[in-house]
């Protein structure tokens, strides 16, 4: 396990030229108690705490094979020779390094941080900015327990064949280089095709590992979703957080408004007062219907609110995945 | 509607504050940032048509109430036909105008008493609960038609009641004396509403009105005289017919016919309806002045016809028509009923009175043509044929008496005398109601106390020196007049009776208990006293002026109107509703015309100018004197402009949500 910097919110301060530290020093010594370990079997280069799907040297056996020319004769099973007369020789479960993809949504809508003018206020809080300190929470996990992490940012300007804006690397100082990534903000008035970004990702995800989608996934198309399921076909192991801001949950508008979006869909003039209950309704069922197309593509599902402490939703993917294992 | 300030309806202008706020607030709307707009479309859908109406009625509503506060300050009023609508109990008593002049058709107003009725009603229905309504006609002869205690659902019936047409005069003088005395007594507070044309033959100004304790509204229907309108009307205010003495077998019709407008077609029909003459006149005549013209008809069995304006296109058409006799009565009937069971001619009771009536010339007067039946005849007489009745020293049975009442009530007239064959206690029986004195049995008159004096002032020549032997002292009634008297008792006493007048001669006709038949005086008397008793029917019972009741003859079962309905008779004595002029005839059991009498329009309810509303002395009346009220309804505004703001206040919290 390498070594993490001890102040990282100063790390992510320093990397990044458009916004504050990613991580604050807080967060940052919270995460630093969490750990992660991948559920399926993952592929790295160097050992790590996962499980892959090699036989290596660990000290975990896992079953006996007929030796055949060429294996290394300090595998053969001298015992089972001794019983049975026959030459097998002993496989044991290789740990690995993870390898872990972040992917954050850099949409338009993600440069969203509240309906309300003041921007002081304290649930002014732009949803990209929630999620790259989201990901470099998780990002500062991964790192400290060795494995690898490398980011891409989905913007709709991104050529297809695009390389991977951070390539994974598991040492320490490679942090520095995915906060200022994530330091980057999202630019308002742009859309996103996410089925096309995510698609794009899925060659370049590489061997099985881990991968992570901070996105408000306002996309709802059906297709959109459908690149995580051929992720999770290829092994990966896949993690879709859903950011949203409060106001977007809610709608606490007062009075009559023209409200416009942020991708240059049509303006819609409502009274909130009028439509709230209804509004929140159908958050509720785009919701639930996140939740039913992530699940059902294989990824795990969880709410990311921007006004919910980035410890806590980084504890509850964790622990919850801890729980389930 | 109108305005004290019209100046202040330039606040009008305010409602655009409003709308303009709405307007730019729409457009104007404040720009919210919300990334799930898509979400939002989708939620507002179904709500944006109720945010818009929520908007519009906001609107309106704020609109309204500005709307509402600049016709307040305006100080609006409204001008009321409808009088004492205040809310107040009132014993209110409605003299209603339904003289002919009220029958005339304004343009697209309508009819006047149409107007006047709706008026009345507006003005019942205003009543409050428990109030007292009196109805008064105003049409001659003025009549109480619902009484105090009789309740204004009793009026409201009254007044759908009316009759389709009326040519009756106006009486409004004694109307509104009728309306005071019926107020008497009221429980609340008492008012009196008068409707009327107020036309210039009303005489308006000559009424009484009440000054204290009655509040007075004139309500005027029909035009204003001070706009002095130009009101045409064609109407025959004369017609007459006589025999002409040139042409034996023609009856000349002499027509006055007023308002005439150009050339119009007048013409003469029969009672069958056949034309019997007609003309056209009127060219060359001038606005304004009378149309005199005579047409000549053969003479016709019954002598009685119908004189037409035809075309005449007006506002009344009641007065275009009028009804004739072609040999109008020339004669003063009298019907001498002799008392004497064994008459002979030249010495019974009535064959001095009969001489008397004779030796009248036709140039002092109207001719006296008399007959003599005896008391058994009296019964089978049609009574509608004569003009005066005179019972010589006989009592009528009873049912000749209530005859005799009905037609003297009706206009005719009787004289009745003494004699032994008097029973007096029977005659005041029978007749006493109708009697203008208490008759007492006869008694000798002593010496000194016989001679007849007439009091001062008497209508009657001088009767001295005549004397009285034997005389029924009489006891007059209140309002009888004395014309006679005999050592300071009363012998000849004469009053009304209805329509009609009766007399009393406390002594014979004839010489027996007087020698007044031997004197000079006596054809004075008998020819004066005769007339006066029939001056009551102008020409007789056959022709009556509108709404005066016709004494039925015995044999009539039904009376066939102008208008050629049949209506029973139901053994009524008289018959009263003769408001539509023209030809009315008795029909016997069989349907045979047993009788006819004709009825006039009062050639004055012609004038339909209006003259200018009286002015009222009492200085407690608050009723407009031009017949309108200015009630002023800006608090009302004030009121609907606050009720307005307030509901678009709770409208507007009703759709914010709960903090």
């Amino acid at each position: 396990m390498s070594d993490v910097p001890q102040d990282l919110s100063q790390a992510a301060g320093e990397a990044s030229a458009d916004r504050g530290p990613v991580l604050s020093p807080d967060i940052a010594a919270r995460a630093r108690a969490l750990s992660f370990r991948a559920e399926r079997a993952v592929e790295g280069l160097l050992s790590g705490v996962h499980r892959s799907p090699h036989r290596g040297a660990s000290v975990v056996f896992v079953e006996h094979r007929e030796y055949r020319p060429g294996d290394e004769p300090r595998l053969l099973d001298w015992r089972a020779y001794a019983r049975a007369d026959r030459h097998v020789i002993k496989r044991f479960e290789q740990e690995t390094q993870l390898r872990a993809m972040l992917l954050r949504d850099e949409s338009g809508s993600m440069a969203f941080a509240g309906c309300a003018s003041d921007t002081r206020r304290d649930d002014a809080r732009r949803k990209d900015d929630h999620a790259a300190e989201l990901l470099a929470a998780l990002a500062l996990v991964l790192i400290r327990q060795g494995d690898a992490v490398g980011f891409h940012g989905l913007t709709p300007d991104r050529a297809p064949d695009a390389a991977l804006d951070v390539a994974p690397r598991s040492r320490p100082a490679h942090l520095d280089v995915l906060f200022a990534r994530l330091a980057q903000r999202a630019e308002g008035g742009r859309s996103l095709d996410l089925a096309d970004a995510l698609g794009a990702c899925v060659e370049r995800a590489g061997r099985r590992g881990l991968v992570v989608l901070a996105s408000d996934l306002l996309d709802r198309r059906p297709e959109t979703l459908a690149p995580l399921r051929q992720l999770h076909a290829r092994g990966h192991v896949v993690f879709v957080l859903h950011v949203l801001h409060r106001d977007e949950l809610e709608l606490p508008v007062d009075g009559p408004a023209r409200f416009v979006g942020l991708e240059g869909e049509p303006s819609v003039d409502a009274d909130p007062d009028v439509v709230r209950g209804r509004y929140q309704d159908e958050m509720a069922e785009f919701l639930d219907e996140c939740e039913r197309r992530c699940v059902s593509a294989g990824a795990r599902y969880l709410l990311a609110p921007t006004d919910v402490p980035v410890e806590r939703t980084l504890s509850e993917l964790l622990v919850s995945r801890r729980r389930r294992r | 509607m109108g305005f004290g300030l019209p100046l202040a309806l330039l606040g009008l202008v305010a409602i655009g504050v409003p709308i303009a706020i709405h307007l730019m607030r729409n457009r104007d709307l404040p720009r919210v940032v919300l990334p799930t707009v898509a979400l939002l479309g989708r939620a507002s859908a179904e709500s944006r048509q109720k945010l818009r109406l929520r908007d519009r009625v906001l609107l309106s509503l704020r609109a309204l109430a500005l709307l509402a506060l600049a016709l307040g300050v305006a100080d609006p009023y409204v001008v009321t036909r409808a009088a004492f609508d205040d809310g107040r109990r009132s014993s209110l008593a409605i003299v209603l105008d339904d003289s002919m002049s009220m029958y005339a058709t304004d343009g697209e107003q309508g009819r006047r008493i149409d107007d006047a009725r709706e008026l009345v009603l507006a003005t019942l229905d205003a009543l409050p609960e428990d109030s007292e309504a009196v109805l008064v006609l105003a049409g001659r002869p003025a009549r109480v038609v619902v009484t105090r205690d009789a309740g204004v659902e009793a009026a409201r019936h009254a007044l759908r009641l009316l009759p389709d047409a009326s040519a009756r005069g106006t009486d409004l003088a004694a109307a509104v004396d009728q309306a005071r005395r019926a107020l008497a007594g009221a429980r609340f507070e008492r008012r009196l509403m008068v409707v009327s044309d107020f036309a210039a033959h009303a005489s308006a100004s000559s009424v009484a009105w009440p000054e204290r304790g009655i509040e007075v509204a004139l309500r005027r229907v029909g035009p204003d005289a001070q706009a002095e309108p130009d009101v045409h009307n064609a109407a025959v205010v004369d017609a007459r017919g006589a025999i002409d003495p040139t042409l034996p077998d023609q009856r000349s019709v002499q027509i006055v016919a007023h308002g005439l407008r150009g050339p119009t077609s007048v013409e003469v029909r029969g009672p069958d309806g056949a034309v019997l003459a007609e003309a056209s006149v009127g060219e060359g005549l001038a606005t304004g002045d009378a149309l005199r013209h005579t047409l000549h008809v053969p003479a016709q069995p019954t002598p009685f016809a119908t004189v037409r304006l035809a075309g005449a296109d007006d506002v009344l058409p009641l007065d275009d028509v009028r009804a004739i006799m072609l040999e109008p009565p020339s004669a003063i009937r009298v019907l001498l009923v002799d008392g004497d069971p064994h008459p002979t001619p030249t010495r019974d009771e009535v064959a001095w009175f009969a001489r008397a009536l004779d030796t009248s010339s036709a140039g002092q007067g109207r001719t006296l043509r008399h007959r003599i039946v005896d008391p058994d005849r009296l019964a089978r007489e049609e009574l509608t044929e004569v003009d005066v009745v005179v019972l010589a020293n006989t009592t009528p049975s009873g049912t000749v008496a209530a005859r005799l009442a009905a037609w003297v009530r009706a206009g005719g007239g009787l004289l009745v005398t003494g004699g032994e064959r008097l029973e007096e206690r029977a005659l005041m029986a029978r007749l006493g109601e109708l009697l203008p004195a208490h008759v007492e049995a006869s008694r000798q008159v002593p010496e000194a106390e016989q001679a007849l004096t007439r009091p001062e002032g008497s209508p009657l020549p001088s009767l001295e020196p005549t004397r009285a032997r034997r005389i029924h002292p009489l006891d007059p009634r209140p309002g009888a007049e004395v014309l006679a008297h005999a050592g300071g008792i009363p012998v000849l006493v004469r009053g009304r009776a209805g329509e009609g007048q009766v007399a009393i001669l406390g002594t014979t006709l004839d010489d027996a208990a007087t020698d007044l038949p031997y004197f000079p005086a006596y054809v004075a008397l008998a020819t004066e006293l005769t007339r006066g008793l029939a001056g009551a029917t102008r020409e007789g019972v056959r022709s009556v002026d509108a709404g005066s009741p016709v004494s039925a003859p015995p044999s009539a079962r039904e009376i066939r109107l102008p208008s050629d309905e049949r209506v029973p008779v139901r053994g009524a004595t008289a018959f009263r509703e003769t408001d539509a002029p023209g030809i009315y005839r008795w029909l016997d059991g069989e349907g045979e015309v047993v009788g006819r009498f004709l009825v006039h329009a009062p050639g004055e309810e012609s004038d339909l100018q209006p003259a200018a509303l009286p002015e009222l002395r009492s200085e407690g009346d608050t009723a407009s004197r031009a017949g309108r009220t200015r009630r002023p309804i800006g608090r009302w505004f004030f009121l609907l402009a606050g009720a307005l703001l307030f509901a678009a206040g709770a409208w507007r919290e009703r759709r914010r949500p709960a903090p």
